[in-house]
């Protein structure tokens, strides 16, 4: 937006309906131009009408309490600290000033999804500019205190100081005045001269996840709390024929067991009678005739069909002197097994909806409990009342609790439909845990995929024709039926139709099912498994034209500055070429995704058929980097995400049914099989990309690139297995 | 139904359940000490790891019958004020991302600076390698657990 704002001092005019619009856009609404003068502060905090609240996101108290509502989900990301160092940084007051409290859902804040790796290069602008617009206030109401020209006023550590007399005062001292003045019409952002952002301070959230006293899921208490579980059914797309609840409810302190739109509730004093109960239920659960799921195996036969022309560029050279490779690459669906299973407390109760849940996607979280929580006419009432003032009903409240993990898991929002039905049912509060393996077998995963690729290869390896072929399931049809039409589906061909690499001819074409297995989006979605694809097949090429991988990519990758810099602080960082200890091989692999750019070096041996990852060296650059210290925690949690898909784990389903159940048969990556992780960040002063998803990628390429390079075998499944 | 009177950080818990059932749901859901986590019910994960009697224990998996006389410390009992060397180097080393595990991993490593006088990179990965962690802060956890060994044991740890 600066961009579009010659202004030398890097400043921009904000009124109040530019404002309200930039933000829309920025993926944020203000409380501004929605009331009248002088009256602008709004929320409960304000009833007494002491608070200084120009934006949704910051409030201003007379005793000093300067309070940040963070609207995103903290799901181990940190981007919840990030966003406050971003607020802090403009509001001029230290990290230690600001009190951050978890936002509840409210459509003021604009976009409260947190997923895409989005929270903080989506909020980069707007809440950067919120903060401004603050402290220009403030400022403006420092400077009509004392009668003095605004220039010569300065705002630091949450006070205003004049500089002629020496006169300061607390931003909490400045709260009455600046209630009655207009916004501020320009605002300046810092371009450079950071003090916060490019630091590392404690992340916020950690002290509370040292001791216990973090709240997530089912840790709130409320008076006479029932413990919830839901069985599902195992077949997907499959129905309850028969249940008999007798043996269970004739346990002391079980409740109630009961239908509810997904499966079986059952309720009791506490979870482990739940566990009882489920045991002692007589469950018939039938499949429904005709629906089975399409077997990953038949994929192979599926690539003959034709498919979506997905991207298509240039025209197919002619075959002579060409020089032509062939590879298939199968990948399995993936669960997200959140540390946390789904779970959600809740309570309904003369006509309110109260939801605490750990979400990734509060309005998704808003819309299932309006569904199941309301009558309906109640719902139409909010219907209306929605369209006309453009506001969610206080009657249904989603409080934010901490996420145990999300993965993208948590954008779905089955579990919160399911703790509002039994709330609803039993008029008690609720909080229902799953099973870990109902979370197992009830994932909404990343969906299995058979590739095939086609090179035709030209003088020095030079790409003449690159086809690649896809089946899979559908994420976006799955989750929204009818959406993607006669088209393909971006989300999970995504990292397979625009490719840096120079090639006079590309094709990707997709055969699109409809999946009865539920699909979702996982950590880095279509880019995990296309990049597996796309990195694994770049190296056969280069082996195929007889170059090093690393050179074979940089010939490729012609004037790409930004990748060329990525992949080669990636390559010299590791040592690339250099000899490793006896045994140790390099693999390499980069890929661009989510506005950020990744390269990974896995340093790797294989004894016995065991494929050991001793070190992965990995470059990100994602611009600005706003705290590099959690950026490269993400990393590491990348590379450790990865690689449990990369070595350990899969999802199969046989006959309708998920086939795995626990961490006994879907092993996570464990202490003893991480590698040591360095993570070096390219200095690039752009705009902030994302950075939970990106390290994902490249791990599994770079993984089997390097155990070709140690056995001379090309392996194109995950998970990796060594033949015998 | 027994009755019971337990002894839980130091305090004195009196309650009526059922022997068998687990520790873990009795300070969850009777005492309302949720700071120990629900991870797999099965004992593969580690989320629900508290000590009895000092021993690294299971929680989701260990019937309350089985520690009626022990001494049961939980991560609400490790220090008052988060001042535990393991809580301090968790810090220092900023460990934590979405924390659910985080509990029991650090249960799982207190109990590790207690029973060895020295600690090596293998030995943690040998004692801690069941104590699973989704967001894979394992890297952080080691370089956390040797920091606290260094100030725990002094100079005995590598």
């Amino acid at each position: 937006m600066a961009k579009n704002q010659p202004d030398p001092q890097n400043s921009l005019r904000v009124d109040r309906r530019r404002f309200l619009m930039l933000s829309a856009v920025g993926g944020s609404s203000l409380v501004l131009g929605v009331l009248p003068e002088g009256a602008r502060a709004a929320g409960d905090a304000d009833a007494n009408g002491e608070v200084l609240q120009p934006v949704a996101w910051i409030e201003i108290h007379p005793d000093n309490r300067i309070i940040f509502h963070m609207s995103k989900s903290e799901m181990g990301q940190g981007s919840s600290t990030g966003l406050a160092m971003l607020v802090a940084e403009e509001l001029h007051v230290g990290l230690d000033q600001l009190d951050m409290v978890q936002a509840p859902y409210n459509p003021r804040y604009g976009n409260q999804s947190t997923g895409g790796s989005s929270s903080i290069r989506g909020s980069w602008q707007p809440l950067r500019e919120a903060a401004a617009v603050t402290r220009e206030l403030l400022l403006a109401a420092a400077a009509k205190t004392w009668q003095v020209p605004q220039a010569q006023c300065r705002a630091e550590r949450a006070a205003v100081r004049h500089a002629g007399s020496g006169k300061t005062l607390r931003y909490g001292e400045l709260v009455a005045v600046a209630r009655q003045l207009p916004l501020p019409t320009r605002v300046a952002l810092k371009k450079d001269g950071f003090t916060l952002i490019g630091t590392s301070p404690p992340r916020l959230d950690l002290p509370s996840k040292t001791d216990g006293s973090a709240i997530y899921g089912t840790d709130i208490k409320l008076d006479g709390m029932l413990a919830a579980t839901v069985i599902h059914c195992p077949y997907f797309g499959g129905k309850l024929h028969q249940l008999d609840a007798s043996a269970a409810l004739a346990l002391s302190g079980v409740h109630q067991v009961f239908s509810i739109s997904t499966g079986v509730a059952i309720v009791a004093d506490n979870h482990w009678l739940t566990e009882q109960a489920r045991q002692r239920l007589k469950l018939e659960w039938r499949p429904s005739p005709g629906v089975s799921p399409v077997p990953v195996a038949h994929y192979r036969k599926l690539l003959e069909q034709p498919g979506i022309i997905v991207a298509k560029h240039g025209s197919q050279p002619a075959l002579a002197g060409t020089r032509r490779v062939e590879a298939m690459y199968e990948l399995p669906y993936q669960a997200h097994a959140t540390m946390e299973p789904m779970c959600c407390t809740a309570h309904v109760h003369d006509g309110k909806v109260e939801v605490w849940a750990p979400t990734q996607s509060p309005a998704q979280a808003y819309s299932q409990a309006e569904q199941y929580g309301r009558s309906s006419l109640q719902r139409l009432t909010d219907k209306v009342l929605g369209k006309v003032f453009d506001k969610a009903n206080d009657d249904v409240r989603i409080e934010v609790t901490q996420l145990g993990g999300g993965f993208g898991r948590r954008l779905q929002q089955d579990y919160v439909a399911e703790a509002v039905q039994i709330a609803r049912r039993v008029q008690r509060p609720i909080r229902l845990m799953w099973s870990r393996e109902e979370d197992m077998q009830h994932d909404y995963y990343r969906p299995a995929t058979t590739h095939r690729l086609r090179a035709q290869l030209g003088p020095a390896g030079a790409i003449a024709s690159w086809e690649h072929k896809l089946v899979g399931g559908s994420i976006s049809e799955y989750l929204w039926p009818g959406s993607t039409g006669k088209g393909g589906d971006g989300a999970v061909t995504e990292g397979a139709t625009q490719l840096p690499y120079a090639m006079r001819h590309l094709q990707v074409e997709y055969v699109k099912l409809k999946s009865v297995v539920p699909l979702g989006f996982w950590r880095s979605v279509g880019h995990s498994h296309n990049a597996f694809v796309k990195e694994c097949f770049i190296d056969e090429l280069a082996h195929a034209a007889g170059q090093d991988p690393l050179a074979y990519r940089i010939q490729l990758l012609q004037q790409q500055s930004e990748l060329l810099a990525v992949l080669r602080l990636a390559a010299d960082k590791a040592g690339w070429g250099q000899p490793l200890p006896d045994g140790h091989f390099h693999g390499l692999a980069m890929h661009s995704c989510f506005g950020s750019h990744a390269a990974q070096v896995a340093e790797v041996s294989v004894e016995h058929g065991r494929i050991r990852v001793h070190r992965v060296t990995c470059a990100l650059d994602c611009g600005i980097a706003v705290d590099p210290d959690a950026v490269r925690a993400q990393v590491e949690s990348a590379v450790a995400f990865g690689l449990t898909a990369t070595l350990k784990s899969a999802i199969s389903v046989e006959q309708g049914k998920v086939v795995q159940s626990n961490f006994n048969d879907f092993p996570l990556l464990r202490m003893s099989e991480m590698p040591e992780v360095t993570t070096h960040l390219v200095a690039n002063p752009r705009s902030p990309g994302g950075v939970g998803e990106p390290g994902v990628p490249p791990i599994a390429p770079a993984v089997a690139n390097a155990v070709f390079a140690a056995t001379g075998q090309r392996l194109r499944r995950l998970p990796l297995r060594l033949p015998g | 139904m027994s009755s019971y009177s337990l002894n839980i950080n130091g305090k004195a818990f009196k309650l009526q359940t059922s022997p068998q059932m687990p520790l873990l749901w009795v300070l969850r859901d009777s005492l309302g000490l949720t700071g120990t986590k629900f991870g797999c019910g099965k004992g593969f994960c580690g989320a629900c790891i508290v000590h009895a009697d000092g021993q690294p224990t299971r929680a989701c998996i260990t019937p309350i019958e089985a520690v009626r006389d022990k001494a049961i410390l939980t991560i609400e009992g490790l220090s008052p004020d988060r001042s535990h060397p393991l809580q301090l180097a968790w810090k220092q080393h900023q460990v934590s991302q979405c924390g659910y595990c985080q509990s029991g991993q650090i249960m799982a490593a207190a109990a590790l600076l207690d029973k060895h006088d020295t600690l090596s990179e293998a030995v943690i990965e040998q004692e801690m390698d069941g104590v699973l962690c989704r967001c894979g802060s394992y890297q952080r956890i080691k370089q956390a657990i040797l920091s606290a060994a260094r100030q725990t044991h002094g100079k005995k740890s590598a």
